[in-house]
């Protein structure tokens, strides 16, 4: 899960406060949370701006800069190379399953897998993903 | 009976700007079709007719041009002065050649008559009575709108899918794959069983969906709609 949804979601799961009222919480600027949650590229570089946002989110620091590094365009690309190559992808889930099988199709928001194990299609969701790998 | 547009928009006493204005029809582009430079297209002539509040064949596609205005006479001779009379300029404007057919007009009618099989150069000239390259500006502008009028009627776009959007194709730009899967799915009438992120278990058949939502009707007939954001992961089952 790169930072932006992992940001989102704890937003969600701290009762939707908007990003004026994350700025008048921790001080940081709402654009900075909006490019976070929105960008595709690498986003959040400032480590204050980071350990500012996971005090106010009640998470370790370590659980945001690890997932500085997912950035969604890296995801972008491991999908686009495994449909491209045909070969199989390991996606980890967020508390949830790993599925691993053959990128069928892959766009903004989802991808559906053909699993090498049972056959079956499943559609998962990117935001969902915290980790991947090619096989 | 038609009238040309200058003769219609005169009758009813108003201004090329005041017709822009009403009809949303650039000034320029007026001038060009009272002048016979350009054929009305069908959606100008439907504005036009509107803002001057005739029939769309009450307003011939191409105007005549308008005739030249006569000089106004002028004021009285001056009473003779004790100053000679200067000689008198006499003014001799030259008749307006009309415009030559410009290279990209035919270049463009050639590339349109490419599209169809009955039409080349040689039809083209044989229908103007003369050499491309000796046409009117006006003439090539007759002929590339009647073959973009034919390729209208002949060759109509295809038809839009509901998911069609003007966006730019780049990988992470689109989410159509979704939304097509989401459609073949719902007009097949499948099931869809939905994990959500809390492991929570949602089942039903897709009643709606947007690019952020899923609306399921489940077996009872009760409808729930989930936030895409809150599902991580689904898949079909046969119906």
């Amino acid at each position: 899960m790169s930072l932006g949804d992992y940001v989102r979601y704890l937003r969600a799961m701290k009762g939707g406060p908007d990003f004026l009222a994350i700025q008048e919480g921790t001080g940081v600027p709402t654009y900075t949370t909006r490019e976070i949650e929105q960008r595709y590229r690498r986003v959040g570089e400032n480590d204050e701006d980071l350990q500012k946002l996971a005090e106010y989110f009640g998470v370790p620091f370590e659980e945001l800069t690890w997932r500085r590094e997912k950035w969604r365009k890296l995801l972008s690309e491991a999908l686009y190379s495994a449909q491209a190559q045909n070969r199989p992808i390991r996606l980890v889930l967020r508390d949830g399953p790993a599925f691993e099988g053959r990128v069928l199709w892959w766009d903004l928001g989802a991808t559906e897998l053909e699993l090498s194990s049972e056959g079956g299609r499943w559609v998962v969701q990117r935001h969902a993903v915290d980790d991947w790998m090619l096989i | 009976m038609s009238g040309n547009l200058w003769e219609v928009r005169r009758s009813k006493k108003m201004k090329v700007r005041d017709l822009a204005a009403k009809s949303g029809v650039p000034v320029s582009l007026i001038h060009q079709y009272e002048a016979g430079e350009k054929t009305i297209s069908q959606a100008h002539m439907r504005q036009l007719a509107r803002a001057l509040i005739v029939d769309t064949w009450d307003i011939k596609p191409l105007s005549d041009p308008k005739p030249r205005a006569q000089p106004a006479p002028g004021p009285p001779p001056r009473p003779p002065s004790g100053k000679p009379a200067r000689p008198q300029k006499t003014s001799k404007t030259p008749s307006r050649r009309p415009a030559p057919v410009r290279p990209s007009q035919i270049e463009h009618l050639l590339g349109l008559a490419e599209r169809f099989p009955d039409v080349n150069r040689a039809s083209l000239e044989a229908q103007a009575g003369k050499p491309l390259e000796e046409l009117e500006k006006r003439e090539a502008s007759g002929l590339l709108n009647q073959l973009q009028e034919r390729l209208r009627q002949e060759q109509p776009p295809p038809s839009k899918q509901p998911f069609d959007r003007h966006r730019a194709y780049l990988p992470e730009g689109v989410d159509e794959f979704e939304l097509k899967y989401l459609t073949a799915a719902q007009a097949a009438g499948h099931t869809l069983s939905i994990t959500l992120l809390d492991g929570s278990q949602l089942e039903g058949v897709i009643a709606g969906f947007s690019p952020y939502t899923i609306t399921v009707r489940q077996p009872r007939g009760e409808e729930i709609t989930v936030n895409k954001l809150a599902i991580a992961y689904y898949r079909k089952q046969e119906a």
